[in-house]
């Protein structure tokens, strides 16, 4: 399986993965509202790391997605847990929802508050998950070199 | 709750237990998954009556929307699965790497325990005997 | 009294911690425990016996209402009186009875901390403080009497002890906790005041009460252990036997009978039983002992058994006398266990056969050991007769067979004592060899500790109003009965004293034509030895348990994972089914549903049992992915987007990452080394079960759903109309807080599993 990452499937892949992160972010915006969510965007952004993985390894996944998963992960986890001491100090329950109407084009007009603050948070650690697991479990076999 | 899905759900059950009972690690995982679809779809039917997504746009009658409750558990329950899934791989991964197999062997400490006869202390003096004896 | 407690903890570690430097002297600052009890006792005295019972609060937890309540009235200020003499006498004792060895001063740490319990156990008012404290005494009763842990009996005295006493504390433990949920209130007081009504509970809590509570005590049939326990060193043996670990039981009867006997109509009649039983064998075997310190072991069996039944019985009369026994039993015990041990450490052997002449060579020995055996026979102008008096008194109202029972236990106790007296200060007997030419009485604590306690017992005699109003005091507090007995130096002529002499008169024919003894107890020992010996019955359940522990855990845990698996879900699965069995109600199948469903379902199943059948692990990796989109579509169709779309993402990267994996390992499995058919046996049961209890719960639904308000409020209060999305953000979001904690846990175990060793192997390479 050592193959050197080619650079047109290379580009295909980044230009299949941009539509993919656009498509997720918007899972995360609406989820409110239709189906969708923290989750589901977060599975689907993964999945376009799952693609650049299948472009060219984990070298291509470290030159596409140059952050580390734990930085994602640890992201994800203090946005969602501010989340809720915000909610605490603006004078709510914790974790309970506070909003402000704010006007995104195409999307429309949403309710933007803490509840989405939260669903990025579970967006970012999902996403942080996959590309952890897809680094750890992707990483080539010792004869194929390269390192993390 | 229908009986389709029931009968779906309990030969979901059974097979992952069949294979979760198997020595392949990778034999394992793939019965942990099954039984996780059969408990999730157990948990959805268990909520009542299929019915329309609940999502409340607008015309959508709340009374005939299906159970969200069990919906948000099963979610965050089929993540979870992902996480232990992805949990176990890595374990079996780690296993083939350094062993060169991923069947789960016998724990020998407790294989050797299980022959082990246990020796029973037995006091030499036994002085609630009828006979006349000296205690030490 | 917390200090009291914390002072008894400090002394303890101390002494263990600075063992080294300590030696036997150690006893001496241990003494100040028991001494600062005494001196408790002495100072509050006036106070409590004046109708003010000492009380504190500690908060400990208070929300879980679990507070260490202290309450010292006449009752338990009886007990701390004996605690606190005993213990500073033999205390004392003690540093003359053992040589310089730093394991001393560990030794009399222990029986500090041994002491401290026993001061918490009395002085408590809450049932569950009373079971910790009860099971420290337990815990430093099995290190003292194992002292000597060089010499296999002391282990297996120690552990015999520990098991029984310990066994019964856990049916105890049971006990109590009933009681407290049947009375309301985990306070004695309370429940002594407002008993719990008759019912089969309250019964099964007094029967575990009074199993723990005969345990402890030594009572027929488990007093098996105490004789045992001889193993300990003396000074153990003295302080255990005489005040502190047996009085524990007794102290717990005394305090519940009143309660007991209300609540249920068995309880005296067993009590009664029990003691009488426990009197008599004890007796009789103490007749048969040879070794001067397991007599007195057997003869406190029956002193037992007899106090036992006076304070257990739930009537004032008895308790009178029992309570004034008691101090009688401890005076006059622990005299008699430390001339046992000065005797010992004189002549080097205990054994009646072989002592000679040690009248003559240690007469004050012999002046203390006569007046603590005096009292134990009851001879008048002793404080033992005045005590027994008013025992005897008591039970000339329970009836005949009682007081005849009681007869018979004092002529035995009559006749072993003066066996006791004439085997150790007469002469040898022929045959064997003689001992103790060398002794001479010894100059220090060894002599004064036995001599105080037994010039006590005579003294008490005289001035038997000393003890009175604690007696008179405890046996009010505890019935609201004045004058319940009385303790006088000559009864004058009454039933009672008539009963007291005819005892002593057989016991000292006994004593006298000691022939008529001996061939009575070669024809009943002939029968006797047939029955099984509490000693003996004790070490084959042990064995039988040891074998049957063996055998099990050699079946359930054979080291084999798919084995632990099954035999999870196997009780998994059997527990839950014979009670919903129990209660199948009947119930209507549901729905099939529609035909979509169906065809999806279908598709689901073969996909499934195709996963067993496949020998290459990829193509089962996709099957499994084949049957989460089935169970996707489902989703789909009963009403749950969300998850038909979670689901759908989740099945690719679960494909995604098994591929990854896979790359590594061999294509096909390897084909299973063991038969399959008991494997399949446990899956089908689990298929069954799934199945019948999803068609029995599901028709069992009673309550509405709790998503009805979630519906209503998601929009108000959530501000969104995806109600799942509002109930995982919003409603349950700390639930989902939760959650992501997990994943980022799981990502990072996954990560640390595998990359160290690749980097490894790269760096090899």
């Amino acid at each position: 399986m050592n193959r050197r990452p080619s650079p047109i499937l290379e580009h295909g892949i980044v230009a299949a993965g941009g539509p993919l992160l656009v498509f997720s972010l918007y899972l995360v915006f609406a989820g409110h509202n239709q189906p969708g969510g923290g989750f589901a965007g977060g599975l689907v952004a993964g999945v376009a790391v799952v693609l650049a993985w299948s472009a060219g390894g984990s070298q291509t996944v470290r030159r596409i997605v140059p952050i580390r998963s734990s930085a994602l992960l640890g992201a994800g986890l203090v946005v969602a847990a501010l989340t809720g001491f915000g909610s605490l100090f603006a004078g709510l329950g914790f974790l309970e929802s506070g909003y402000l109407e704010i006007s995104i084009p195409i999307i429309g007009k949403i309710k933007a508050g803490s509840t989405l603050a939260f669903d990025v948070g579970v967006y970012l650690v999902v996403l942080g998950m996959t590309l952890g697991l897809v680094r750890a479990l992707g990483e080539d076999r010792p004869d194929e070199k390269g390192a993390m | 709750m229908s009986v389709v899905g029931l009968a779906v759900a309990a030969l979901l059950f059974g097979i992952g237990t069949y294979l979760i009972l198997q020595r392949l690690l990778s034999r394992v995982i793939i019965g942990l998954g099954l039984v996780s679809h059969g408990a999730n779809l157990l948990i959805i039917l268990s909520g009542g009556a299929a019915g329309d997504p609940p999502v409340l746009a607008e015309g959508v009658d709340p009374a005939r929307v299906a159970d969200p409750l069990p919906q948000a558990m099963v979610l965050t329950a089929i993540v979870i699965t992902f996480g232990v899934t992805a949990f176990l791989l890595a374990l079996a991964l780690r296993s083939w790497l350094l062993t060169g197999s991923d069947a789960v062997e016998d724990d020998l400490e407790d294989r050797r325990i299980a022959q082990e006869r246990p020796t029973v202390e037995q006091p030499t003096v036994d002085n609630d005997m009828h006979e006349e004896v000296t205690a030490p | 009294m917390p200090y009291l407690l914390l002072l008894h903890a400090a002394l303890a570690l101390g002494l263990v911690a600075a063992r080294r430097r300590m030696g036997r002297w150690a006893f001496v600052v241990a003494a100040a425990g028991p001494a600062a009890v005494l001196g408790w006792v002495v100072a509050m005295a006036g106070d409590v016996l004046n109708g003010m019972p000492y009380e504190e609060i500690v908060e400990w937890v208070p929300s879980l209402d679990l507070v260490l309540s202290f309450r010292v009235d006449p009752y338990a200020l009886l007990f701390l009186l004996v605690v606190g003499v005993a213990g500073t006498a033999i205390f004392l004792y003690a540093v003359r009875y053992f040589g310089s060895d730093p394991r001393v001063a560990a030794f009399a740490g222990t029986m500090t901390a041994f002491a401290g319990a026993m001061v918490g156990l009395v002085s408590v008012d809450n049932l569950l403080a009373v079971f910790v404290f009860w099971e420290l005494t337990t815990i430093t009763s099995y290190l003292l009497i194992g002292y000597f842990d060089h010499l296999k009996e002391a282990r297996s005295a120690a552990l015999h002890a520990a098991l029984v006493t310990g066994a019964g504390g856990l049916a105890m433990l049971g006990g109590l906790v009933l009681l407290g949920t049947e009375a309301g209130s985990l306070r004695i007081s309370e429940i002594v005041a407002n008993p719990p009504a008759a019912s089969p509970t309250v019964s099964l809590a007094w029967a575990l009460v009074l199993i723990g509570a005969a345990t402890k005590s030594a009572q027929f049939p488990f007093h098996g252990w105490l004789p045992g326990a001889m193993a300990a060193p003396t000074p153990a043996s003295a302080f255990l036997h005489s005040a502190t670990m047996v009085k524990a039981g007794i102290f717990l009867v005394g305090r519940l009978a009143p309660a007991a006997v209300a609540s249920t109509g068995w309880w005296r009649g067993s009590v009664l039983t029990i003691g009488f039983v426990t009197m008599v064998v004890g007796g009789w075997r103490a007749l048969r002992q040879n070794d001067l310190k397991l007599m007195l072991a057997f003869g406190t069996v029956s002193q037992l058994g007899f106090l036992f039944l006076l304070l257990g019985a739930g009537s004032a009369e008895l308790l009178f006398g029992g309570l004034a026994l008691l101090a009688a039993h401890t005076l006059f015990k622990a005299a008699l266990f430390m001339v046992v041990g000065a005797i010992d450490h004189e002549a080097g052997t205990r054994d009646l056969r072989r002592l000679s002449g040690l009248r003559r060579s240690m007469p004050a020995v012999f002046w203390s050991a006569a007046a603590a055996a005096a009292s134990m026979a009851a001879v008048p102008l002793t404080y033992g007769f005045v005590a027994k008096e008013a025992a005897f008194d008591g039970l000339l109202g329970t009836g005949l067979v009682p007081i005849m029972a009681a007869a018979v236990a004092s002529i035995l106790t009559v006749a072993y004592t003066g066996r006791f007296l004439f085997g150790a200060f007469g002469a040898h007997l022929e045959g064997h060899e003689p001992a103790g030419q060398t002794a001479h009485t010894p100059r220090n604590s060894l002599l004064w500790a036995p001599l105080v306690l037994a010039g006590t017992g005579l003294v008490l005699g005289f001035f038997p109003a000393l003890i009175k109003p604690l007696v008179a005091q405890a046996t009010a507090g505890a019935y609201g009965v004045e004058g319940a007995g009385k303790l006088v130096v000559w009864p004058g002529l009454v039933p009672a004293l008539g009963w007291s002499l005819v005892s002593l008169s057989v016991g000292s024919l006994l004593v006298w034509r000691k022939e008529i003894l001996d061939r009575a107890t070669d024809a009943v020992g002939l029968v006797a030895v047939r029955f099984p010996t509490a000693d003996g019955s004790f070490r084959r359940s042990v064995a039988g348990l040891l074998r049957f522990a063996d055998r099990s855990s050699g079946l359930i845990q054979n080291g084999s994972l798919p084995t632990y698996v099954a035999i999870i879900t196997l009780v998994a699965v059997l527990l839950p089914s014979t009670s919903l069995l129990g209660g199948v109600a009947g119930f209507d199948l549901p729905p099939t549903g529609e035909i979509l469903e169906l065809i999806l379902g279908v598709l689901v199943a073969v996909l499934a049992v195709a996963i067993v059948f496949t020998r290459r692990r990829f193509a089962a990796v996709i099957l499994l992915g084949g049957v989460g989109y089935g169970i996707a579509g489902l989703y789909a169709l009963l009403g749950g987007p969300d998850l038909a779309l979670t689901l759908l993402l989740v099945e690719t990267l679960i494909i995604a990452l098994f591929a990854l994996v896979l790359r590594h390992l061999p294509a096909a499995f390897t084909r299973p080394r063991t038969p399959q058919a008991l494997r399949a046996l446990v899956a089908v049961l689990v298929a069954v079960f799934v199945f019948g209890g999803g068609l029995l719960t599901g028709a069992a639904r009673m309550d509405a759903p709790v998503s009805d308000r979630y519906l209503q409020d998601s929009i108000p209060e959530g501000g969104g109309a995806n109600v799942v999305n509002v109930i995982l953000v919003d409603f349950r979001g700390f639930d989902t807080l939760g959650e992501i904690t997990v994943l980022v846990a799981a990502t990072l175990g996954a990560a640390g599993l595998v990359l160290p060793i690749i980097r490894r192997k790269e760096n090899a390479t």
